[in-house]
């Protein structure tokens, strides 16, 4: 390509300069592999034209000059960090998250949950809720990583129902501690963390083990079908 | 009428001119920036910096798909076309960037010839 010129390896020197994209893994190696293609394009001209090997380098590395600056540029442009995130965690993660509220709301109308002592607590409890958090995750994860999802994101997005409920449990602990005075702070702090256990963790483990298939293989979104070339 | 001018005139003549160029055909980063330098005789240049924001850009507005084949040294190259909404777009862009390269031209004086400027009180078109 460049009369045997020694190419450097503009592919690790990109990866290297622009560091993790906060884009889908698939999106990223066509970044890398899209800038440092052209990067040795233009060094292989400029050792063409009669420049030295490290006048070449200097003059590709040129091309971007600030690295950071365009790394945020591409995020901004190609990335759309905010969209993704909401399409990627947030939105499967909610929807799925409602659902599974419903339907244990359904289950509870449908079935007598069955009692659990828990160290001085009672607990309803209905078991049929450990399949349907299994579903409920493997749903969240599925649906993640058909819209380009990282492992990353699909985690988020199985633990966003369970943490949405934890956090909004934290928010209203202190009204509960406030308003019911008859009993101990330290009772209704152990009811909440029981219920917090019983209601958030387990579920959120739970459903962390449905999306467990799904946290293999990379983004499903479909590559663009090949196209003959147009021009020389 | 061509409509408003954009306050970008940067990034709006440097869309232009990527979309001139892929109107003519379907080329990869490096090739384009090649032509337009080429077809401007220097004076437009796209670095790397420059170039594929811009085109990311506009593949998100869909204006221009891209699509990846295999260079004859096994080197994958990502090769970018206008799409029909691109195609579309071009004319109002050309329509936009004459109305203010002629408003700048009554202005500046740009488009008099060199005698008219010459003569003291000469009229201008």
């Amino acid at each position: 390509m460049c009369r045997g010129a020694n190419v450097p390896d503009f592919d690790a020197m990109v990866r290297e300069r622009l560091g993790d994209l906060k884009l889908s893994r698939d999106e990223q190696e066509e970044v890398y592999a899209e800038i440092s293609g052209h990067l040795e394009l233009h060094f292989a001209a400029e050792v063409e034209s009669g420049a030295v090997e490290p006048v070449a380098l200097r003059d590709a590395d040129r091309q971007v000059g600030d690295w950071d600056s365009f790394r945020k540029s591409i995020q901004i442009t190609k990335g759309d960090f905010m969209s993704k995130r909401l399409h990627r965690i947030w939105i499967p993660g909610l929807v799925v998250g409602v659902i599974f509220l419903l339907a244990q709301n359904a289950l509870i109308h449908l079935r007598e949950p069955q009692i659990i002592p828990f160290y001085g607590a009672v607990l309803n409890f209905d078991w049929a809720r450990i399949p349907m958090a299994i579903i409920a995750g493997a749903c969240i994860a599925c649906w993640s990583r058909a819209m380009g999802g990282t492992v990353a994101n699909r985690i988020a997005a199985t633990l966003v129902p369970t943490a949405a409920f934890a956090a909004l449990m934290l928010l209203m602990a202190p009204i509960a501690i406030s308003v019911d005075r008859h009993i101990s702070v330290a009772l209704q702090l152990w009811i909440i963390f029981s219920f917090l256990l019983w209601m958030a963790i387990l579920p959120a483990a739970t459903m962390f083990l449905g999306a467990l298939p799904f946290l293999r293989g990379s983004a499903t979104s479909a590559p663009e079908p090949p196209q003959a070339p147009t021009h020389a | 009428m061509a409509g408003s001018i954009s306050s970008n005139v940067k990034r709006g003549s440097a869309e232009l001119a990527i979309l001139s160029v892929l109107e003519t055909g379907t080329f990869h980063g490096y090739d384009m920036a090649k032509r337009i330098e080429q077809q401007t005789d220097g004076v437009l240049k796209f670095d790397v910096a420059s170039l594929y924001p811009l085109l990311y850009r506009l593949e998100k507005r869909g204006w221009v798909s891209a699509h990846w084949e295999q260079a004859a040294n096994g080197r994958k190259r990502r090769y970018y076309k206008l799409t029909s909404e691109g195609k579309k777009r071009i004319s109002p862009l050309r329509a936009q960037w004459q109305a203010f390269f002629g408003a700048l031209g009554k202005l500046a004086g740009l488009t008099g010839t060199d005698a008219d400027r010459d003569v003291p009180g000469g009229e201008r078109a």
